[in-house]
Order: structure tokens, then C-alpha cells, then sequence
């Protein structure tokens, strides 16, 4: 049997593109506060990666610390969820990195879903946070 | 735009019995966002250095060179970020956590020195003082190195067992204005 935390976590996170949190910041994509609302409703605690335009050379460092998350929270029985965003610039950096890390450490990718604009108001976000 | 301690963002990142709400702190995340902000999350050190499971702590004992290393190290990619913002000219701001032994911004949580080992302190013992936590200080010290000024800041005080959301939102309000 594991601690009692005996507070009001809701032992639920989600690992965010920043779209996702800062949609002010993509003037191509829509700007959407859907999926951050549903998010909070639902009690997810929120991981949010840094946006790829201003990470620069931070981005090993940061990639570490993301995959240390995963893996510690996951081990402890958290449920941990990731949500990305199609269409963003420099797509597909944080999950390439974050994929070699953690196939590095024999650590199993979170359940996850990669957003198209269209998905943003649809029941595909809902359903994933169940 | 705004830097938020971790835990504003994530509750599940706090010390046993110190989550307030489930998930998001809405009440001050939803001001940053209704004031147009963009919000990035710093780095919870105490949790990528003892995990979730650690024990409630004070900054005597985080006070070492080995932690100030491993905040030392998370400091080099947050401060790239606040650069960047910085250089593209944004304000930038940040929202620490008052009480917190490393994310505390106008308070921290001390101990008497007897404080360590075996753990059977009182709850009583633990006192809020003016003054910052180690990975603050630490992440000031780097922003120093690079000839850039520390963000203006303030802290939200969860960790102070007297702590009223309402008082927060007004400062924080003020704050973000």
C-alpha cells in the first residue's frame, strides 16, 4: 500500500503542448481555451511543455525532467496522459526527444493524442480524459 | 507573460496533505489567463529530486550543495525561456509559492536546526520567515550570471497553514495588473 496523501489531489495529470495552455501565442490555429477548460474541469493537473520557439538549447535538460515526471508519477500509480497539438511550429520535437529518452530507460510512453484544430470542440477530448 | 511555480498547475506535485485542489489552482491560473497572459511552468525541483513520496521538509534542510546543484542545473533551462521572452520583449513575470522551502518568493519555511534524521518534529516547529527558497535563489543567481534582472515577482501562500484564497486573488489581481 502506498502513502496517504490525504488531500484533495486528484492523482490525474496531463503532459500539454503549449497550444494548449497559450493559444494567443499561434495566430494560424484557432484560438481555443477548450481543451485547458476541460482539463481543469476534470481535475487533471497540467504538465505543460515549454513552447519549441522558446526553448532553445534548454530543450535536453528539459526533456529529462519531463521523462523523470513521467516515470516517477507512473510508478507511484498516478495516471499520467499526454495531449499534443498538430500544426504547431517545430512539431514533433518534444515527443521525438521525449519518445528516445524514454525508450532509453525502458519507460512505456503515456497514453496519448496528438489535437487537429477540428478536434478541439469535438467529444475526442472528453472521451480521452475519461 | 507569466511564470507559475509547478504546483500552481499541477497539485499532485505537492507534499502529502498539502494539495488544496485536485489538479489546476483555477482561482489564480484563470486570472493569468483572463488577463491575456501566457503562462509557463517552472520546474518543481523537490519533486524531480525526492519524488512524490518525499517528506514535508524546511529550507535548513534543503540548504546543502547537493540540492543546490540539482536546482542549479533545472536553473539553466528555465533561465534560457526567460530569456528568450525577455529578448522578444515581453514582460516577464512569476508567481512563486510563499511558505515553500524552494519555491518561496517573499516567504520560506524554516525550522529549528534540530530539525533532521529521524522524523518526529511537530508541525508546530515549522515557521514562516521573510525571505526565499533555495531554488528561487538559485535561479536568481543564474539570471545574475547572464547580466538579467529577476522577474517581478510575488508568491501565492499555500503553504502557510492560514492561508485564504481570497486574499490571494486580490494580490494577485494587483499583481498581473
Amino acid at each position: 500500500m502506498g502513502i496517504n496523501f490525504g488531500d484533495a489531489r486528484s492523482f490525474k495529470m496531463a503532459i500539454v503542448a503549449d497550444y494548449l495552455v497559450n493559444p494567443q501565442n499561434y495566430p494560424r490555429l484557432p484560438r481555443s481555451n477548450t481543451v485547458y477548460d476541460q482539463l481543469r474541469d476534470a481535475g487533471y493537473g497540467i504538465i505543460k511543455m515549454p513552447s519549441p520557439a522558446v526553448i532553445g538549447k534548454g530543450l535536453e535538460g528539459c526533456v529529462v525532467s519531463m521523462v523523470d515526471q513521467i516515470q516517477e508519477y507512473s510508478n507511484r500509480g498516478f495516471r499520467v496522459i499526454m495531449l499534443g497539438a498538430d500544426g504547431i511550429p517545430g512539431k514533433g520535437i518534444w515527443i521525438t526527444n521525449m519518445r528516445r529518452e524514454m525508450k532509453k530507460r525502458g519507460v512505456a510512453f503515456p497514453k496519448s493524442i496528438i489535437l487537429k484544430s477540428s478536434d478541439l470542440q469535438s467529444q475526442i477530448v472528453p472521451s480521452f480524459l475519461k | 507573460m507569466v511564470f507559475v511555480a509547478h504546483c500552481l498547475l499541477n497539485q499532485n506535485a505537492k507534499v502529502a496533505e498539502f494539495a488544496r485542489y485536485p489538479g489546476v489552482v483555477s482561482p489564480i491560473i484563470d486570472i493569468a489567463r483572463k488577463k491575456g497572459y501566457v503562462i509557463e511552468q517552472l520546474p518543481c525541483p523537490e519533486l524531480l529530486a525526492m519524488g512524490i513520496t518525499r517528506w514535508w521538509t524546511t529550507k535548513e534542510i534543503y540548504d546543502n550543495p547537493g540540492y543546490r546543484r540539482h536546482c542549479s542545473g533545472l536553473s539553466k533551462f528555465t533561465a534560457d525561456v526567460i530569456e528568450r521572452y525577455s529578448k522578444q520583449g515581453y514582460d516577464v513575470r512569476l508567481i512563486g509559492l510563499d511558505g515553500s522551502p524552494s519555491c518561496g518568493v517573499r516567504f520560506t519555511g524554516t525550522s529549528e536546526p534540530t530539525w533532521g534524521g529521524r522524523p518526529r518534529a511537530s508541525v508546530e516547529e515549522f515557521k514562516l520567515v521573510p525571505g526565499r527558497g533555495v531554488w528561487i535563489e538559485e535561479l536568481d543567481k543564474e539570471l545574475r550570471e547572464r547580466g538579467l534582472r529577476f522577474p517581478k515577482a510575488t508568491g501565492v501562500p499555500m503553504d502557510d497553514p492560514k492561508f485564504v484564497m481570497g486574499k490571494s486573488i486580490k494580490e494577485v489581481e494587483e499583481f498581473l495588473e
